[in-house]
């Protein structure tokens, strides 16, 4: 089995970091048009981290996070989540209903419900372009949300998600436009096994 | 000098030290198990994340099936005495909610479950616990025994004192308890300890019940 840690050759951490870049590239277009006006996102980080080291880049143990998570299934079997920080859901949620930025302090049904549906566009269309250059039919299941301590929320989906492996790939995505700043994270966990099937079509040699 | 020890994923950490704190942040589905030996001074924290190693042995923290032997035997080397110690618990929550039907996600309460058969067999005394829900929680257990819970948005509160003088005051014997907090949230769980230490069969110091 590969596996993300003990990966000796650069090259496919490459692919993994390029599957990211051209994910994350699709899931802000995805938004551009959700929102129905130009975005800018730049990608600061894209790379194995260790949960860890995770959890620190993402704000702190105990900071507020939301997560959204999707399993995946299909030929590579995985779950794809986004994770963000509280004041950056906000944001999002502004955006989506149209409401002034900061308008958001607190999370009701409507909000979270309309968190959940971005979370589905975003980290779908992130698959979209991971199954498009691996040509593996990759299917995308209903939502879960949660929104609790940093630690808590990467910790289960590092550990619940993928027993073997406690580092993640994860892609940090920032999107600034005017007085919107929305910093989140992707994070794709691929099931034992899926690695390979992923990197065999990619064709990358391991 | 006091420290404040980090336990991370799958870590065990011990103290001999009073003035130390060992602390577990952001237990998601994870558990933390606080271990005191008051008399000895030895305390342990484990942060448990999987419920069954299924035979492996190089990380033992890391699951319910391995970690309660591991963190009594580092006890042991410190000092102390199986039979002294107590435990609190925390964690095991279910933070994803779903539309619908939830997937495979019951990972918390499977941790729950598995550590607390371990700790039986063990027979390690549970003094508290708090286990399940779907918030995650944060765990301070402090050189005196105290231990302490925080769930975002709500005020920390008092889970349990696991010391000998909490034992003493269950057998009505003067304490000098400083915490007015803690001596009333021990007192309130009085009979529970009781009837957990009557359970508990090796145990040198008898329950004196007071003679009426």
């Amino acid at each position: 089995m590969v596996t993300l840690e003990q990966n000796p050759l650069d090259l496919r951490r490459d692919a993994l970091r390029e599957i990211g870049n051209i994910g994350a590239g699709n899931a802000v277009t995805a938004l551009a048009c959700l929102l129905d006006r130009p975005v800018q996102m730049s990608v600061p980080h894209v790379g194995v981290l260790q949960a860890n080291r995770f959890i620190e880049r993402a704000g702190g143990y105990e900071a507020l996070a939301v997560c959204i998570y999707l399993p995946v299934k299909g030929d590579a079997p995985g779950h794809v989540a986004y994770v963000l920080p509280f004041e950056s859901a906000c944001q999002l949620v502004d955006c989506l209903l149209m409401l002034t930025v900061g308008t958001t302090r607190e999370f009701g049904e409507m909000e979270r419900s309309a968190l959940m549906e971005v979370g589905n566009i975003l980290t779908s269309s992130y698959l979209m372009a991971l199954a498009e250059m691996s040509g593996l039919n990759l299917i995308a299941t209903p939502p879960g949300l949660a929104m609790d301590m940093a630690a808590a929320i990467v910790a289960t989906i590092a550990t619940a998600f993928s027993p073997e492996e406690d580092s993640l790939l994860t892609i940090e995505t920032r999107i600034e436009e005017g007085d919107l700043k929305i910093e989140g994270h992707f994070i794709f966990i691929p099931d034992p096994g899926s690695l390979t099937a992923i990197l065999r079509a990619l064709q990358v040699e391991f | 000098m006091s420290e404040m020890l980090m336990v991370g994923m799958a870590e065990i950490k011990t103290s001999t030290q009073h003035e130390n704190t060992l602390v577990a942040l952001g237990l998601g589905s994870c558990i933390g198990v606080c271990a005191h030996d008051s008399l000895a001074g030895v305390s342990g924290l484990v942060h448990i994340v999987l419920p069954d190693s299924g035979g492996d042995l190089k990380t033992p923290g890391k699951f319910a099936d391995t970690a309660i032997q591991q963190l009594l035997a580092e006890m042991i080397a410190l000092g102390a005495c199986a039979y002294r110690i107590r435990i609190a618990l925390a964690g095991g929550a279910q933070l994803f909610s779903f539309h619908g039907e939830a997937p495979h996600l019951d990972i918390g309460a499977r941790n729950a479950q598995a550590t607390l058969a371990s700790l039986e067999k063990a027979r390690l005394p549970v003094i508290a616990h708090d286990l399940g829900g779907n918030r995650g929680r944060s765990l301070h257990f402090y050189g005196d025994g105290r231990v302490r819970v925080r769930i975002i948005g709500e005020t920390e509160r008092e889970l349990a004192l696991l010391t000998r003088t909490a034992h003493a005051l269950s057998a009505g014997e003067e304490t000098h308890i400083s915490d007015k907090h803690s001596e009333k949230f021990f007192k309130k769980n009085l009979e529970e300890y009781k009837e957990v230490q009557r359970s508990m069969l090796p145990f040198p110091i008898g329950i004196k019940e007071k003679a009426s």
